[in-house]
This record gives C-alpha cells, structure tokens and sequence, in this order.
C-alpha cells in the first residue's frame, strides 16, 4: 500500500513539474517592448491621452496587411501637385537622407524667423529637430525630435515611393528603450517612447 | 404542478442549449417602460431558416480586407498579458480600452450620468471572424459563434435613468 502510494504521488509530481516549469514563462514575464502615446493638456492634467501598444500587436497588424499597405498606404509627402509648392517623394527623400545621413555629425538645417527657430541636424546616431517659438505662452513651443539614424534607415529601406513600415518595427525591436519624440507646448506635452513596461512610467 | 415544472425546465433547457441572450430595456422616469426580451440562441438557430434569405446574411465586402488584420491582432491580443490599450481623461469624461483576460474591454463615462460598458471576448471575435466567407457573414455562423461565447454581461449603456443591457446566459 505504501509503495503504491508513493509510486502515485511520484507520477503526479513527474506529471506536474513541466506544468510548474511552464508557468514561470507566461507571456508576462517576457520582456516586451511597448511603444507609448502620451498627451497631456494643461499643468494639472487637464486632459490626458495614454495610449500603449505592444509591438508585438503593431507586428501583427502589419503582417496581416501587406497588401492592404501596398494598394491605400503609398505616401507622397505634401500632398498632390497643388499649387504651393514642390511635391517630395518619398524616392526624393530617401537621397536626400543618403546624402545627409553620408556627412555625419552636422547642421542640415537651421532657419531663424522672428521668434521661431528650427534646426535639423545629426547628432551621433540621432538624428533631431528642434523647434523653438516664443509664442503667447508663457513657455512658448518647443518641439524636440530625436529619431534614431538606423530608424530612419529603416523607414527608408523600402524602393519607390513605399515606407518599410515592417523594418521600423523590426528596428524599434532591435534598439529597445528610449525616447522618440517629445513635443512641448508651453504646459502641454506630447511624448512616444519604448519601453518594456505595458503601463508608462511617469515622466 | 406539471405546467410549473414545466415554466421552470424550459428555460433551463434552452439555456443548456446554447444560452440566452437577454436584452432589457428600460426607460428613465416614473413612467418609464421596461422591456425585458429573453432571446434563447437555440430557438433563434431553427427560426432563421425562416427568415428571407438576404436577411440571413452580413455583407462585409467592404471590410474583408481588413478582416486578416483584425484575425492577427484579435490572437496576438489573446497571448498578451492583460494592458490598458488606451486611456483618455478629459474634465470629466474618461474613456478606457482595456484587454483583460480573455476580453476586451470598452468603458466610457462622460459625467455622472453617462456610462457605456462593453465586453467584447476575444475567442468570439476571432471565431466570428473565422467563419466570414466571401465577404459575408451568415447569421447562422454568428448565432453559432455567440453560443459558444461565455455567459456574462456584454452591454450596459446607462444615459440619465435610461438604462440598456445585454446579457448572455
């Protein structure tokens, strides 16, 4: 009797140690990246906008959408040919970007009007805009674009006038945590970021 | 005592057999009506062989190619840990999109008076998009795909005393 008690809780436990084994690795305990959207509006967080998105989820939704991307998501920046100005393509911005990303550390833009300065320039791998306008408030605006160079690399990977949307994310995967963007507007604030947390950390 | 037995296993039954869809209505005020209609999905499934056969089916040919996307992210939502997807606070209004369990989530309350909650589970929307063929949806395939969906309240939508719940037995 005893021996047979014993055969069975030895069978039990052989059958539940890979069930034990297995439930350390929930999906949960997988480090994961998120891409995060936060908008806040006003000092007190007047109004809020949160939004998280596993990249595993952006993935899917790309996976399962490429020939939807390839027939409605063709991008011409600045519209059709209206009459205020040039078109850029996408092929024109892709030289322009080999040919800026080629010289290295440097100033590709700088304009001053008034109150209002813009500079474009690279900064190690980052390639950032930088708005400033002393406007009615306080603050004034401020706009602070970091991206990434292998980011842009990456948007740009594609041929004629496609965005690789799936080498963005292949990238953002690839080069974990950190901050994209950040918009500020005298107390409002605009941030994208990636983290592994699924519920942003506080500024 | 038959006809009794027979007023409480009836229901029973139609609830084994595949649920009860219970939607009540309720108006606000002290005149208010209330309506309170029990949809047994077993009764719908042999009445709609009945029903004309265009209205026995969804068009969705508008939406079909999309409907891979929405199957890929419906099951990569499935194996993610339960997230606040989305979240907008604005005086007092808030809005919340949330996966929990195996759910998604959809609250909005906009002031003291306005309330929506919605459950949507996510094995029933992948099976429900699982059975779209052709552009279309046969609303057999759909009542098949609610019986399958776990019981518990799917809808309540409260405006001022005006209240509206769907429930799934």
């Amino acid at each position: 009797m005893k021996t047979r008690t014993l055969l069975a809780c030895a069978l039990v436990l052989a059958l539940a140690a890979p069930a034990v084994a297995l439930a350390g690795k929930t999906p949960a305990a997988e480090k994961e990246p998120w891409i995060h959207v936060e908008v806040r509006e006003g000092a007190e967080g007047k109004a809020s906008v949160n939004v998280n998105l596993p990249l595993a989820l952006a993935e899917a939704a790309l996976m399962g959408s490429e020939g939807i991307l390839k027939e409605h998501m063709h991008v011409r920046l600045d519209g059709a040919d209206g009459p205020d100005g040039p078109d850029i393509s996408v092929a024109d911005l892709r030289r322009i970007w080999k040919a800026a990303r080629d010289a290295g550390d440097a100033e590709f833009i700088t304009v001053e009007d008034g109150g209002e300065k813009v500079r474009v320039f690279r900064e190690g791998e980052h390639v950032c805009v930088n708005v400033d306008h002393a406007g009615d408030k306080a603050c004034g605006e401020k706009v602070r674009l970091r991206m990434p160079v292998t980011l842009m690399d990456a948007l740009l990977a594609g041929e004629g006038e496609e965005l690789n949307l799936t080498a963005v994310l292949a990238e953002l995967r690839r080069a974990g945590e950190g901050e994209l963007v950040r918009v500020e507007d005298g107390a409002d604030v605009v941030r994208i970021w990636v983290d592994d947390q699924p519920a942003p950390d506080s500024d | 005592m038959t006809k009794l037995a027979l007023f409480m296993v009836i229901p029973l039954l139609l609830a084994a057999l595949g649920g009860v869809i219970i939607v009540d209505v309720r108006e606000g005020g002290t005149d208010g009506a209330r309506v309170c209609v029990p949809v047994p999905l077993a009764l719908a499934q042999i009445a709609l062989p009945f029903v004309p056969d265009h209205a026995r089916r969804v068009d969705l040919a508008e939406a079909e190619p999309w409907l891979p996307i929405a199957a890929s992210m419906i099951d990569e939502l499935k194996r993610l840990p339960d997230f606040t997807l989305a979240e907008v606070r604005e005086a007092d209004s808030h809005v919340l999109v949330r996966k929990e369990g195996g759910d998604l989530l959809i609250e909005v309350d906009d002031g003291p008076d306005e309330r929506v909650r919605c459950r949507l589970p996510l094995r029933t929307a992948r099976s429900v998009l699982h059975r779209c063929r052709d552009g279309q949806l046969r609303v057999d395939d759909l009542v098949r795909a609610v019986q399958f969906m776990p019981g518990g309240r799917l809808v309540h939508v409260r405006d001022g005393e005006a209240e509206v719940r769907i429930t799934k037995l």
